[in-house]
């Protein structure tokens, strides 16, 4: 503690005696000396980040480095909360002001959200310096380069020219053939809120499908006419749509990039066409842009067998399969371009920000329960939490269908709701207590866990369980419409309908849930302060 | 005389006298009371933490010359405060004792391994500026009723009330400073939790400063400042929870068995400041305290209240117990000059006071008890004993002292 304390500036120690002596509630929440260490933490953390060995070939995992910051992460979270919950002014009987209990809220909230900040600090700074191993220029020559004698390196089921192949063997491995009617098409085709059912690839899988249904000679589906039927429609699309994609690794940004659209790097379409025209054409591989190649792949990994350019090529005349292993190259500039795009779950994926604000949210409240009551009730009410699910999943498995017509899930959620609400109406009555109980106090922490979220709760059961949007049933109009009117211009503006209407309730269920929060960070925050002092400050029976 | 002048003339001769530890502290008393000596206070407190500082850890009080010169700095403020007698106020308050706790009938009944215990029934008022000492055996219900006081604990039957204080249990609560037997272990040095705590109950900027160094000057805490829980004996942990108390001036303040682990010293300084502070004529407070130690609770103590068994034998002004007695108690140790008696034994006593002059004479092993009619003195009883030329080691005139109580069940 001295040696933290040897830590501080003199000028935060001079604030810490004003804070203490002025704002005694501000100072309890020690976020002066809480955004002190974190600047002193996250500074460490920089460093660390900066000296840490990033090189194109050996770097680490960012997302990993989040993982194992996260130990100390939680090691600081619980020193934190150690000196938060060492002094509150309810406990001494201190004076009340529920504006200022909802600066102590936030500022907790916001101390537990900026704790956040040193695994992510870590994983942004180490992103950054793999993200400039290259400029964006020199790393787009590279996996253009790459890419350009791609067709080298295919180590799968071996060189393949189409041609070469019967025409049965890889009809069937279709997915890997996508073809379309124009660029946009070829361009979107990932796309899910543009990707049309009856996109040009998926009629040919649809003929595919069916050719090869009757193209079996020794099955009794086996129709000739059939086959040269379909065949003629495949071969037509073959030839008059050229656009297609041809799957041959996993190196090119774009395979990554199929879920995400603001690829910076350009679109390999062109050199798939290149690909193409190639091996048609039996080009002879050009040797510099080889070399070039393969010395990329060994920037980027020292894993990969020193092979000389006739090696590889050799391995192409003699239709082998390419030994240069070049994954652990391509994974690495997969990894960099990721890197470039800070394209990480943690930092792009709406569920991570959602979980990570309820956490915080979550926490902010456990602490201000844990900082006003009895540590009794606090930790009965833990175990209780733990339990209650295995009781009501028992409940739920003993009465689902037999002694309730309902599956055991709907059960299962029916009592959490009933629960909560008899746990909030059960508030009304904490006034009359003329003494302190320890049952009733758990109660009450139990139903200001549940009330942020009642609401939410409440709008999800009235929407999945009683459709009072008429979603479902505007689904099934829409999929009877389908079964009877294909895709009419009905169907479409049904489906248009649905769209708007499911945007709609997401909307409002955004709503509901952050006005839930909001609602209780402001209200109802003060009301259980107020609950839980009055709870500590009646006589006991005993 | 005024109650401002008697003040003032008791600090003259304080100051005048030997004990330098109490001069300083009650120069500080009096310039704190007294908004027109508030430009004293600072150098009062001076005088007090050089003082405290002065003192070697657990040294006995200043004496020599450097207590001499302490005592001249008393005496230098006392003269400017006799100076300024003319110009001081008596406060309007002052005398006036309002009702802060009132109950009446109430009980507390407990039930534990098929013993019934019951408290009270109680009719009771405390008042500020006035001490109250519970004292009783031990299991005989003093904690039970602190607590029931404190609002730690609620009643079985009857009613208690907090004139001034509202309904509201957490505003009664803001009103009540508890010490509990053994104090819980705090955080944070003395320092920071006596501001602490003085801010949250409103003492803020410069008042906060003032009233902390006040009470940690004025409670000989100065060396101890920066020390933490760990840091601290028990006798000074209770002086620390004294002053986290008495820095924010709560109307009632509630001790249980405060002095059972001080020595005499400690016990004298403790309740000598309990006194003071309770006699505060801007802020007074009530005191409720429970305590082995009867005499030391009696001579500090406004009102007494005996239990035994849970019941109140005596409840009222410690001056009035036994008022309307027909004998006087007396508790008597003797030894032959010689010290061929050992033990003495009653039969000596007997002669020494001639028949017709006491009732009984118990031995209790340790001492001799007297009972006399009341018209039998103390100075009677001494006379009879010096003239049969004994020699007296431990004489005690019980006869106004609850101690009788524990006697008489005895």
């Amino acid at each position: 503690m001295n040696l933290l304390r040897k830590l501080i500036p003199d000028f935060l120690k001079r604030l810490d005696l004003d804070l203490q002596r002025d704002h005694p509630r501000l100072w309890s929440t020690r976020i002066h000396y809480h955004l002190w260490f974190l600047l002193l933490i996250n500074a460490l953390v920089l460093l660390f980040g900066v000296i840490i060995r990033v090189e194109p070939h050996k770097f680490p995992d960012p997302e990993g480095l989040f993982g194992y910051m996260m130990m100390p992460t939680v090691i600081y979270f619980a020193f934190w909360v150690y000196k938060v919950v060492l002094f509150t002014v309810e406990r001494r009987f201190g004076i009340r002001k529920p504006y200022a209990e909802v600066w102590e809220f936030l500022i907790h909230l916001v101390s537990i959200a900026l704790i956040m900040t040193i695994p992510y600090n870590l994983m942004l700074t180490v992103s950054y310096r793999i993200g400039h191993l290259t400029t964006d220029a020199e790393f787009v020559h590279e996996v253009d380069a790459l890419n350009d004698q791609a067709y080298l390196f295919i180590n799968g089921n071996g060189y393949a020219f189409e041609d070469d192949i019967p025409y049965e063997y890889y009809r069937t491995t279709s997915s890997s053939h996508h073809y379309f009617r124009n660029l946009d098409e070829y361009i979107n085709r990932d796309r899910v809120d543009t990707r049309d059912e009856r996109v040009l690839h998926v009629i040919y899988e649809e003929y595919l499908s069916s050719y090869n249904e009757v193209a079996d000679p020794s099955e009794s589906d086996h129709d000739p006419e059939a086959m040269r039927f379909y065949r003629a429609k495949l071969d037509s699309i073959e030839q008059h749509f050229p656009f297609y994609f041809v799957d041959h690794g996993t190196f090119t940004p774009r395979s990554y990039n199929n879920y995400y659209t603001q690829l910076p790097f350009r679109n390999d379409s062109l050199l798939e066409l290149d690909y193409a025209a190639r091996m048609r054409a039996d080009t002879p591989p050009d040797r510099e842009r080889l070399a070039e190649a393969l010395a990329i792949a060994h920037k980027y990994s020292d894993e990969i067998p020193t092979l000389t350019v006739n090696d590889v090529i050799g391995d192409y005349v003699h239709r082998k399969n390419s030994t240069a292993q070049m994954g652990e190259a391509t994974n690495q500039i997969w990894r960099v371009w990721r890197a470039k795009n800070y394209n990480y779950d943690l930092l792009t994926e709406e569920a991570v920000f959602y979980a990570l604000v309820i956490t915080c949210f979550m926490l902010a409240l456990l602490l201000s329960v844990f900082k006003n009551i009895h540590w009794q009730p606090f930790l009965i009410t833990l175990v209780t939490s733990a339990l209650l699910p295995a009781v009501i999943l028992i409940f739920a498995l003993l009465t689902e269908d037999d002694l309730i017509p309902l599956d055991d899930g709907i059960i299962m959620m029916y009592n959490y709701y009933w629960i909560a609400i008899f746990l909030i109406i059960m508030l009304a009555f904490v006034h009359q207590l003329k003494t302190y109980r320890t049952a009733r106090t758990v109660m009450v922490v139990l139903a200001n866990v549940a009330v942020p979220f009642i609401a939410l709760f409440t709008f999800m059961i009235l929407h999945d369980r009683w459709d009072i949007f008429g979603l479902d049933a505007l689904q099934a109009k829409l999929y009877d419409l389908q079964n009877t009117a294909g895709l009419s211009r009905a169907t479409q503006e049904l489906q248009l309908q649905v769209d708007a209407l499911q945007e709609t309730i997401q909307r409002i269920t955004q709503y509901v849930l952050w006005g839930g929060l909001i609602l209780y960070i402001l209200v109802l925050h003060p009301l259980f302060r107020n609950i839980y002092t009055r709870l500590m400050a009646l006589p006991e029976r005993k | 005389m005024t109650p401002i002048e008697l003040r003032i003339e008791e600090l003259v001769a304080l100051t005048s006298g030997n004990d330098v530890s109490l001069a300083t502290r009650r120069v500080m008393d009096i310039c704190d009371d007294h908004p027109e000596l508030h430009d004293l206070r600072a150098e009062a407190m001076r005088l007090r933490a050089d003082y405290n500082m002065s003192r070697e850890l657990g040294a006995a009080e200043l004496g020599g010359e450097q207590g001499a010169a302490f005592a001249e700095r008393a005496r230098a403020i006392a003269g400017i405060i006799q100076q300024r007698a003319a110009g001081i106020a008596d406060h309007a308050g002052n005398g006036v004792r309002h009702v802060v706790f009132q109950c009446a009938q109430l009980t507390k009944s407990f039930s534990a391994g098929g013993h019934r215990f019951q408290l009270g029934p109680f009719d009771l008022e405390l008042r500020t500026g006035e001490i109250t000492g519970v004292v009783g055996e031990n299991g005989n219900g003093k904690t039970t009723l602190l607590r029931q006081i404190a609002g730690l604990l609620d009643q079985t039957s009857g009613a208690k009330a907090y004139p001034g204080a509202g309904e509201d249990p957490y505003a009664i609560r803001q009103t009540i400073a508890w010490i509990p037997q053994r104090s819980t272990r705090w955080h944070g040095t003395l320092m920071q939790n006596l501001r602490f705590i003085a801010a949250v109950h409103g003492i803020t900027g410069q008042d906060n400063t003032d009233r902390v160094n006040y009470t940690l000057h004025r409670l000989g805490l100065t060396r101890f400042q920066d020390l933490t829980w760990k840091q601290l004996s028990s006798g000074y942990k209770l002086r620390f929870e004294l002053a986290k108390m008495v820095v924010w001036r709560p109307r009632i303040l509630v001790l249980d068995e405060p002095i059972a682990n001080l020595d005499l010293q400690a016990q004298q300084l403790f309740l000598q400041d309990l006194k003071h502070l309770v006699a505060s004529p801007i802020n007074p407070i009530t005191v409720i305290l429970s305590s082995q130690q009867l005499h030391e609770i009696e001579a500090i103590a406004d009102n007494i209240i005996f239990l035994k068994n849970g019941k109140p034998v005596f409840s009222g002004a410690a001056a009035s117990f036994d008022h309307d007695r027909n004998t006087n108690v007396f508790e008597i140790k003797l030894q032959s000059p010689d010290g061929s008696w050992g033990t003495f034994a009653p039969a000596q006593l007997e002669q020494a006071l001639g028949h017709g002059n006491f009732h009984h004479i118990d031995d209790t092993g340790l001492i001799l008890r007297l009972t006399t009619p009341r018209h039998i003195t103390a100075r009677e009883v001494l006379k009879a004993i010096s003239q049969a030329d004994l020699e007296v080691s431990y004489f005690r005139d019980i006869s106004t002292s609850t101690r009788k109580l524990f006697h008489q069940d005895t």
